[in-house]
């Protein structure tokens, strides 16, 4: 029985939803980083759904350049993270509340 | 089946999920990171994207997580401390904010009010193909719209896309602009269709013929035959690799002047047994595929020629004498000697390509009409969600996107470099760090060999005796 797009649709809904709560929850830089990484892939998800939905490769072609943006994203973002715990040794991000207003 | 699968692989992906949101140690969200990656890989298996599963693995699972672990590791930062005093505050709005977004998402899913058009599928895509003997260059006129002019016989227009329902194809003479032909079209999304005008004289008719430019399975290619030529059934063997075949001196002609064998290249032997037969008696104004492993063939068109006679019973009341009576008359088909009426030497069959033959005439200069066969040759498409399918669009559509994308990564390096090189300073800071550490390792080889390793490898640092300057602070 071929599985429909709203089951798809949900449980991307429901990785996302996770991965917020992580964005908004941990307080650690990497963890963060990691949830948005997990947000990044249920778009992915849906983004796939619909593409076997319409049948039209595009969403394929989005998902491919949103992994080599996430790449480049981790890359640089990771870089920060190091750079930042070089000079506040933490990466407690309640730490680095610099542009507190 | 496929719902079981997805229920669970869905299952332990959300699971992952959650346990690496919640996870105290950060190795351990790592770890659950790649478990959901790997679900989601899987999804897209189920979804029909299986080039972009393996670069979910590779690339997410694979590259992605292993820069996060060793970052994890490098900065030592396995236990994570999470300051409790602001938790319990944002807790409360976080969750809030997760039930409304699945709310708003999940309300319309489960009460069924997600109304998704159903998919259209591809438009359907047309061409057509002069194969009629006798009626001379054509213009192609569709729904009142010239598509092509002055098409030649064996010529063929491209494919055109169009919308699905009924359209109206006329053929125009092109040197009168008379209308020969008029044919109505109905098209379904998804239709791959070929219309082919042939016939001799001014019999000329049309059909249309479905074209199926699916990926072939493995290694061979698809062959479509239709037969526009003679009203007997022919079939298409296969006679083995160059196989040498005896050829007629004279082509040889059927009562109305028609070639039934030709001179050149063709044979009058009969097929052999251990001959393929391709394709087996295909009626007059009929296609039929058949797929062959790529290579090299010695095609063969033959025909089954069946001889028509008027026979006639005998009268029940006869008195010896045969009066044959015209109401009587029954015709009788009689099979005779299947006869090649030409073959193709070295024809090469390639990997993943529709080739469309359609057999028919040719109008010699002395007024004959002698077997021709027109050949359209078309790539198969991609796979859905392949590689090649990927590419083909990649390359086309999204060439500027990526560029962008190509720039970004160059940016990334940049900015990567950049980073970690404003840290220079301190990191030789550490490294001098290090080896004043490691100064009494290095005093007692001085002591031992007499000379200072660490002021013969770095001239341009003090040696180990005034090591307060090296730490420049």
């Amino acid at each position: 029985m071929e599985v429909s797009i709203a089951s798809y649709i949900m449980l991307s809904a429901v990785l996302f939803i996770l991965g917020a709560m992580g964005v908004l929850l941990r307080r650690n830089a990497i963890l963060v980083f990691m949830s948005v990484e997990l947000m990044l892939n249920a778009a992915n998800l849906a983004l796939v759904a619909f593409a076997r939905h319409w049948g039209q490769t595009d969403g394929h072609l989005f998902v491919f350049f949103v992994i080599t943006v996430a790449a480049a994203e981790v890359a640089v973002g990771l870089a920060l993270i190091v750079a930042i715990f070089r000079t506040k040794k933490s990466i407690n991000i309640d730490d680095l509340h610099e542009l507190q207003g | 089946m496929e719902s079981t699968l997805f229920i669970i692989v869905g299952l332990v992906a959300i699971l992952a999920a959650a346990a690496m949101v919640l996870s105290r140690n950060a190795v351990h969200s790592a770890l659950f990171l790649i478990v959901n990656f790997a679900c989601v890989a899987f999804l897209y298996l189920l979804l029909d994207a299986p080039f972009l599963s393996m670069i979910q693995l590779a690339v997410y699972a694979g590259a992605i997580m292993v820069l996060f672990l060793f970052v994890i590791m490098l900065l030592g930062a396995e236990r994570t401390t999470d300051t409790t005093r602001r938790f319990q505050r944002t807790m409360l709005g976080a969750l809030l904010l997760a039930a409304v977004f699945l709310l708003v998402i999940g309300l319309p899913l489960v009460a069924g009010q997600f109304d998704l058009p159903a998919p259209k599928g591809a438009s359907p895509i047309v061409r057509v193909a002069h194969a009629a003997t006798d009626i001379g260059d054509v213009d192609i006129v569709v729904d009142g719209e010239v598509l092509a002019e002055s098409v030649n016989f064996d010529e063929a227009t491209d494919f055109f896309s169009t919308e699905a329902g009924a359209h109206t194809i006329t053929l125009r003479d092109h040197a009168t602009g008379a209308a020969l032909l008029d044919v109505e079209v109905e098209l379904e999304n998804g239709d791959v269709i070929t219309v082919v005008a042939y016939g001799t004289g001014t019999d000329v008719d049309v059909a249309l013929v479905e074209d199926d430019l699916s990926t072939v399975a493995n290694d061979s290619g698809r062959l479509l035959l239709f037969n526009g030529y003679s009203d007997s059934p022919i079939s298409l063997v296969d006679f083995g690799p160059n196989r040498e075949l005896d050829v007629a001196d004279m082509p040889l002609n059927d009562e109305h002047g028609n070639v039934l064998v030709m001179a050149e290249g063709s044979i009058i032997k009969a097929p052999q047994v251990s001959d393929r037969v391709v394709i087996e008696a295909l009626p007059y104004g009929e296609a039929a595929f058949a797929t062959l492993p790529a290579g090299d063939y010695t095609l063969g068109y033959v025909v089954t020629n069946t001889t028509e006679i008027t026979a006639y019973p005998a009268p029940a009341d006869t008195d010896g004498s045969f009066v044959p009576a015209e109401d009587t008359a029954v015709t009788v088909a009689i099979p005779q000697a299947q006869e090649v009426i030409r073959t193709e030497r070295n024809y090469a069959v390639d990997r993943n390509t529709e080739v469309l033959l359609f057999l028919t005439g040719e109008r010699l200069a002395d007024g004959r009409v002698r077997p021709f066969p027109l050949t359209l040759v078309t790539d198969a498409t991609p796979v859905f969600g392949g590689p090649e399918g990927i590419a083909q669009t990649l390359y086309t559509a999204y060439v500027l996107p990526i560029q962008l994308v190509a720039i970004l990564l160059l940016v990334a390096i940049v900015g990567a470099i950049v980073l970690t090189k404003r840290e220079e300073g301190e990191s030789n800071r550490r490294l001098l760090g290090r080896r004043r550490v490691s100064k009494p390792l290095a005093s007692v080889i001085t002591s031992q060999t007499g000379t200072s390793p660490v002021a013969e490898s770095r001239r341009e640092l003090p040696g180990p005796e005034t090591p307060s300057e090296a730490s420049g602070d």
